[in-house]
């Protein structure tokens, strides 16, 4: 009877850690859902106005598909001109540099660190090495969940750009990379004339 | 406001503007100590120099100095490779720009080129959104 009652009681923590997590994943979407509409404050909009300067599409490198959807969603909140392009493998997005090597210049590449077959640090070295690619100047930015003073060392070796956190939530992610889109379009560029 | 230490390296033969940018840098109220030069060598002999393990936050450069330019000193920096394992973000910020040398600049893969601006204010704006960019930024040394 004891053992019974006991396994009830589990059965019921289990199931009351469950709802939560549901009702967790339900709050996540709805924030989604309310970013997506409000996601434009009056101080985002301000530095749209010179966001136009800088025309080149913004390259993104991603194999997650939800990060993939959640820069989309704080992408088009900031209502940028610039052309977005997702890709969610390095060596795509090197085929679609490469195929575009004499066409206009991308406006800054975003890219994950971690990534299958062709990682982050691994794309950087290929792009410096394609001649045409490298005169191109695209600021470089990694964009990672996650950080080690080895992984940081590595990279900024190579004269990164930047190397930011994505963020725990959307609002985060959202400041991230405004942030990192205003820097980059204030900052002048032999293209810029 | 600023959470990383190191200080400011500000470069600039022209001391009313490295007191302006200095001045501001403080009402902006960044704690980080500011170490001013009017000449690259200058600059580079102190950063060669700095046995300390301190890391310097930032180095914001101009460009068009006598004896060493700005593109000069960065250059230097990458060469010495005690300095370069600092990966210390370098930031020119100048009065004008050419293609020339803003082709020659980024070819030394810098981490930005900023004109001052006619006013205070805008440079004000452009400190305050490059220290915000550093500051949020991952780095080896801010760990």
């Amino acid at each position: 009877m004891f053992l019974q009652k006991n396994a009830d009681a589990n059965d019921f923590t289990r199931s009351e850690k469950s709802a939560k997590k549901r009702r967790g994943i339900r709050f996540l979407r709805l924030k989604i859902g309310i970013v997506n509409i409000l996601s434009c404050p009056a101080q985002i909009s301000l530095h749209l106005l010179f966001m136009t300067t800088k025309t080149g599409s913004v390259i993104l490198i991603d194999d997650d598909v939800d990060d993939r959807e959640m820069f989309a969603l704080v992408i088009k909140g900031l209502k940028i001109q610039n052309e977005v392009m997702s890709f969610a493998e390095c060596h795509t997005a090197l085929e679609y540099l490469e195929s575009q090597a004499l066409n206009e210049r991308p406006f800054i590449i975003l890219c994950d660190i971690n990534l299958p077959i062709m990682n982050g640090v691994a794309f950087k070295k290929k792009i410096d090495e394609n001649e045409i690619l490298r005169k191109k100047n695209i600021p470089f930015i990694f964009l990672s969940t996650a950080f080690s003073k080895t992984l940081l060392e590595q990279v900024h070796n190579y004269n990164v750009q930047g190397y930011f956190l994505k963020g725990l939530t959307l609002d985060e992610l959202r400041k991230s990379i405004a942030l990192i889109l205003e820097y980059w379009s204030l900052s002048k560029h032999p293209d810029d004339d | 406001m600023i959470t990383k230490n190191g200080p400011i390296i500000l470069i600039d033969d022209d001391i009313d503007d490295l007191e302006i940018t200095s001045q501001i840098i403080t009402e902006l109220g960044v704690k980080n100590e500011i170490v001013c030069f009017s000449s690259c060598t200058d600059a580079l002999e102190h950063l060669q120099s700095d046995k300390r393990i301190d890391q310097p936050f930032v180095i914001l450069s101009d460009v068009n100095l006598p004896k060493m330019n700005g593109v000069e000193l960065k250059k230097r920096i990458d060469q010495n490779d005690a300095l370069r394992k600092k990966s210390i973000p370098f930031i020119f910020l100048s009065t004008a720009y050419s293609q020339a040398i803003l082709n020659e600049v980024y070819e030394l893969r810098v981490q930005g080129y900023f004109i001052k601006g006619t006013t205070i204010n805008e440079l004000k704006e452009t400190l305050e959104m490059i220290f915000r960019y550093w500051t949020i930024c991952k780095h080896p040394n801010s760990l």
